[in-house]
């Protein structure tokens, strides 16, 4: 499906910041799943590229004269896949770096107790079982902005049994590491219904031995196809987001 | 260098300064209270406050402006961030940062006069007397001037240290000046009255004698403003600390064009053509004030010419 | 036990030969002498500022490592002998991060299994595709050195991310020069004092291809309040560099700065004194205001050198040390000039069960801390202890390796009963820049000041002393 994208993000201090740094994680790549058939970003200063250490295309966005907001936008149509079987990326890393639990990701406590009643599932049919993982986790965790926030761990989100996308990501990736499926978190867009409509999203893939890396939507409860745009991935949140930044002055900042 | 280093240095001066300034002035309050005929002593514990500010947070500690209460609060209190204890604290603490930058001896004086008010309370403080207290204090701001003189690179670090002191002395001085020329000029100003508490500004800058040298004459408010606010000779008049402020920032501009310079400059020519009759006219205290708003714009600018943190 | 190997007398009595100066000065001067002597020495440390925090005490708890007069001798033979068997492993080390974040060709090989390395928490993903300057990733590398007898030194550490302890080789050197100069001019001492300048030349060859031809050094420290912040100090005064802090250096169009009273200034390399979780708060860890945000972005593109570089850590991990004899053979082709202690690996079945079996004769190590602390010392253990550590090693076998105790070699030292052997290491300080291996004659010497103590880190009553190697 062919989906359109303007994306705006700004960030407003109550006085004025002196120095920001930005990392953006806002451009979308060709792969198996997609094709970008257009995409600019606009940013108040020069935007320099760089490649991060997850394979993603990333930019700096650094202003150095006072400001009392940053606004960015990103544009641009991309033609997603229609199937769900879409195989992805590999990137440059082996799969099993993505065992790796991460602060954001472990499964300690109920979550972990959750994560192995699909032990042995996953060992006899891992293609089953982790459609069962996503929706078993799906409907363990609400979906309920306002609860959690972006550093709120998987164990806590669980815990809270509700959470946004970005927590139904974590928990799944959480679980699948902890039953050795290695797992990573991503992050992109999800296109609305053919009359527009689009939202910042997060889901996650799983890597399956013998098949390669798939996808999951455990927010929406579906594998994705047609309407995600996938823009990066890491071990989680952090590694993923679409801007990650730093200033000097500049009290209370809002988004 | 470092802007951080820099910014260490300035206000390794700048707090050293500050300290010398209010044991010269707790220490001249103390005089006058002592020679005052009867009655109201609390008004040179009063006249503290008033130039010094800080009636909020001194009231919220103590009930009223008594002797005791008022040098504790000056001298002692952690909490209070124009207290001796805090500026020497505070050039300690920037030194520290800068040993690199600064010789051994400096930074032993600094560590060994941070040591005597770290180990000082009120009963040790009662017994030793202000006056002696004081003494030492200004004794330790000389020592710490001399050695950093004669025994620092005379590059930037210094200049830097330079900066500090001669903003923070023409701050203090000119907030000594305005405060004291208006409440005698309130009060009734008799020739004892005038001798005396002008006397007691003179003392406060050391500047007693040099008064009787350069005018041979009474004490007059006016001159004593003159000597003060213009004279060149005099090393705590605004003056020769703008000029001081300027030399130093010439040699750190290095050729280029700074704004800092600029207001330096201007500050420096305000003062350099000053007529004294003029300003008492016009108002010596909205003249004053512009030269306390000018330092501290000054001072920010210097935050942004040089990199350092704002 | 074996015989332990004393340095000054071997094990047969009589004095070796590298410290026959050494014995004549210590019969020759009388007691009261060295008492006197030894006094200054504290002074001297006092004064320099040469101190350091210990950990978990409050701030401005600073504490003197203990410096022992006596130095300790190596003589030219030994220590050529030592620097090949160094520069081998260094290098061969070196060979291992570039492979190992690129093409990964040694796992590839199965000499270490793949997840060995991936799942190991210093192998930094941020790495992957890095071409660094001269494909230098340990610019500095402290090798913890121990012997047994005459002729055999163990490798028992690499230290390859932010090794300490130069500083004190540099004033101890000093020290003893200013307190004994006639005893210096009596032997022939290879001299230390130009390891700055080796560091420096060091740093200035992998300065990265945008620098300008005066390339721009800087040393990184967390500040004052780090246990080792003299060192920072002191090395970037004897360089002749900045000493910077995270505040003070800023990311603008793809390259570094610092802020200096005279505009931003270029900086080229940074010699860093900080942990890579605390290099860049976008990147590691969020509320580390140690580093400087975006700098990850210019060195992967290129823009900076950082050394040591980030990701070393994967190379001097406890559970990568049994197999750098196997690198170094993957790698050079050759047999490793300087042996590891015997190491068992509990993660091995095999190895597992002799470890269990002996646990009162071993040395159990975790393979992810800090040395000194989650140790078993078998012999000097209670029969609960073993039993804990029985436990933590069948939970987790990957966690743990396990040494025969070594009987380290003792040199003779000042205690509270006169002169008397105590047991010592040796850490050399390995230089790698673009034009190759520099390595200052000796190293550190750290002793374990309690009688019988094997545990000569600082941290827990350990002190040093001067090291010497003699010209022939």
């Amino acid at each position: 499906m062919r989906v359109s994208i303007v994306h705006e993000t700004t960030y407003r201090y109550q006085s004025p910041a002196t120095y920001s740094i930005q990392y953006l994680r806002l451009s979308p790549q060709a792969s198996r799943r997609q094709k970008v058939l257009s995409w600019k970003l606009d940013a108040p200063a020069p935007l320099r590229r760089w490649v991060d250490g997850f394979g993603n295309d990333a930019h700096v966005l650094v202003l150095d004269r006072p400001h009392g907001e940053i606004r960015v936008r990103a544009r641009g149509q991309v033609d997603v896949h229609e199937t769900s079987d879409v195989i992805e990326e590999p990137g440059p890393h082996a799969p099993a770096l993505y065992l790796r639990p991460t602060r954001l990701t472990e499964a300690g406590g109920p979550l972990g107790d959750f994560a192995d009643r699909f032990k042995g599932d996953v060992r006899h049919d891992p293609r089953n079982a982790l459609e069962s993982l996503m929706m078993g986790v799906r409907e363990q965790v609400d979906y309920q902005p306002g609860i959690t926030h972006a550093a709120t761990a998987a164990t806590e989100a669980f815990g809270a049994r509700a959470g946004v996308c970005q927590d139904h990501a974590h928990i799944f990736v959480a679980c699948c590491r902890r039953l050795s499926v290695p797992a990573r978190y991503v992050s992109g867009y999800l296109g609305g219904e053919a009359d527009g409509g689009l939202a910042s999203h997060a889901w996650a893939e799983a890597w399956l031995e013998g098949e390669g890396w798939r996808s999951y939507d455990i927010a929406n409860r579906l594998r994705p196809a047609g309407r995600h745009v996938r823009v990066a991935v890491g071990l989680d949140y952090l590694d993923a987001c679409p801007v990650r930044g730093f200033r000097r002055g500049g009290l209370g900042e809002s988004m | 260098m470092l802007s951080r280093t820099a910014e260490n240095l300035y206000w390794t001066g700048r707090y050293m300064e500050r300290a010398e300034n209010m044991a010269r002035i707790l220490d001249v309050s103390h005089r006058t209270a002592l020679q005052r005929p009867g009655g109201a002593v609390d008004a040179d514990w009063k006249s503290v406050l008033d130039i010094l500010g800080h009636w909020k947070s001194f009231l919220a500690k103590h009930e009223a402006p008594t002797a005791s209460a008022v040098t504790s609060f000056f001298i002692l209190d952690p909490d209070n961030p124009a207290s001796i204890y805090s500026s020497v604290r505070g050039a300690r603490e920037n030194a520290r940062a800068l040993r690199a930058a600064i010789s051994a001896e400096m930074w032993e004086v600094l560590n060994t006069t941070w040591f005597g008010m770290r180990d000082l309370d009120a009963a040790g403080l009662e017994r030793r007397g202000l006056r002696e207290f004081c003494d030492w204090v200004k004794e330790r701001s000389h020592l710490f001037r001399g050695v950093s003189h004669g025994t620092m690179l005379h590059d930037d670090a210094f200049h830097f240290l330079r900066l500090g002191t001669f903003l923070e002395r023409a701050d203090n001085t000119a907030r000594l000046l305005d405060t004291k020329y208006h409440l005698l000029q309130s009060a009734d100003a008799g020739p004892a009255v005038t001798f005396y508490e002008w006397g007691a500004v003179l003392r406060a800058v050391s500047a007693f004698r040099a008064y009787h040298q350069l005018y041979k004459d009474v004490i007059s408010p006016g001159r004593v403003v003159e000597l003060l606010v213009i004279r060149r000779e005099m090393p705590r008049s605004l003056r020769f600390c703008a000029t001081e402020v300027s030399a130093h920032l010439d040699l750190l501009s290095k050729g280029r064009d700074l704004e800092a310079q600029r207001l330096a400059g201007e500050l420096n020519a305000r003062l350099r053509f000053a007529r004294i009759d003029r300003i008492l006219e016009a108002g010596l205290h909205k003249f004053l004030v512009e030269v306390i708003d000018g330092v501290a714009v000054l001072g920010n600018q210097l935050s942004k010419d040089f990199m350092m943190t704002v | 036990m074996a015989d332990t190997f004393d340095e000054m007398h071997g094990t047969a009595g009589a004095v070796r030969s590298p410290f026959a100066a050494v014995k004549r000065w210590l019969a020759e001067t009388p007691h009261d002498a060295f008492a006197h002597k030894r006094q200054e020495a504290d002074l001297m440390f006092q004064r320099i500022g040469i101190t350091f925090n210990v950990y978990g005490q409050s701030a401005g708890a600073e504490r003197l490592i203990p410096f022992d007069i006596i130095p300790r001798v190596l003589n030219a033979a030994e220590w050529k002998r030592l620097s090949v068997g160094l520069t081998q492993r260094v290098k061969a080390l070196n060979l291992f991060l570039k492979d190992v974040y690129h093409d990964q060709e040694i796992l590839k090989a199965g000499v270490i299994p793949a997840e060995q390395i991936l799942r190991n928490d210093m192998y930094r993903p941020e790495m992957r595709g890095v071409d660094v300057a001269g494909d230098v990733y340990v610019h500095v590398a402290g090798i913890d050195l121990v012997r047994v007898d005459e002729d055999r030194f163990y490798v028992l550490e690499d230290n390859l991310r932010t090794p300490s302890g130069v500083s004190y080789m540099l004033e101890n050197r000093a020290v003893m020069m200013r307190l004994f100069p006639r005893l210096f001019s009596g032997a022939s001492v290879a001299p230390v004092d130009h390891y700055p300048q080796e560091l420096l030349r060091c740093l200035r060859s992998v300065a990265p291809p945008r620098a300008t031809a005066e390339p721009v050094v800087a040393v990184l420290t967390p500040g004052p309040l780090n246990s080792a912040y003299f060192e920072h100090t002191f090395l970037a005064e004897q360089m002749g560099v900045e000493l910077v802090e995270g505040q003070d250096l800023f990311v603008q169009d793809d390259l570094l700065w610092m802020r200096t009273t005279d505009g931003p200034r270029r900086v080229d390399v940074i010699y860093r004194r900080i942990d890579d979780d605390s290099l860049d708060p976008l990147a590691f860890k969020p509320e580390s205001l140690l580093g400087v945000p975006g700098l990850l972005s210019v060195y992967r593109n290129g823009g900076v050198t950082l050394a040591n570089a980030i990701g070393n850590g994967v190379a001097d991990d406890k559970s990568i040390y049994p197999y750098v004899p196997d690198l170094i053979k993957f790698y050079l082709g050759e047999s490793p000039l300087i042996e590891n202690v015997p190491t068992y690996r509990c993660a091995d079945e095999k190895d597992r069960m002799y470890v269990l079996e002996h646990l009162g004769e071993l040395v159990i190590k975790e393979t992810q801390g800090s040395g000194g602390y989650g140790m078993l010392i078998g012999p000097r253990s209670t029969r609960e202890e073993r039993e804990k550590f029985r436990g933590l090693i069948q939970k987790d076998p990957e966690g743990y390796i396990a040494q025969p105790t070594l009987a380290l070699s003792t040199c003779p030292s000042f205690v509270d009963e006169g002169i008397a052997p105590r047991h010592i290491d040796l850490r050399p300080f390995v230089l790698s820049g673009r034009d190759g291996i520099a390595i200052v004659p000796g190293g550190l010497t750290r002793v374990a000041l309690t009688k019988d103590s094997l545990v000569v880190n600082s941290s827990q009553g350990g002190g040093t002393k001067d090291t010497w190697v003699l010209r022939e």
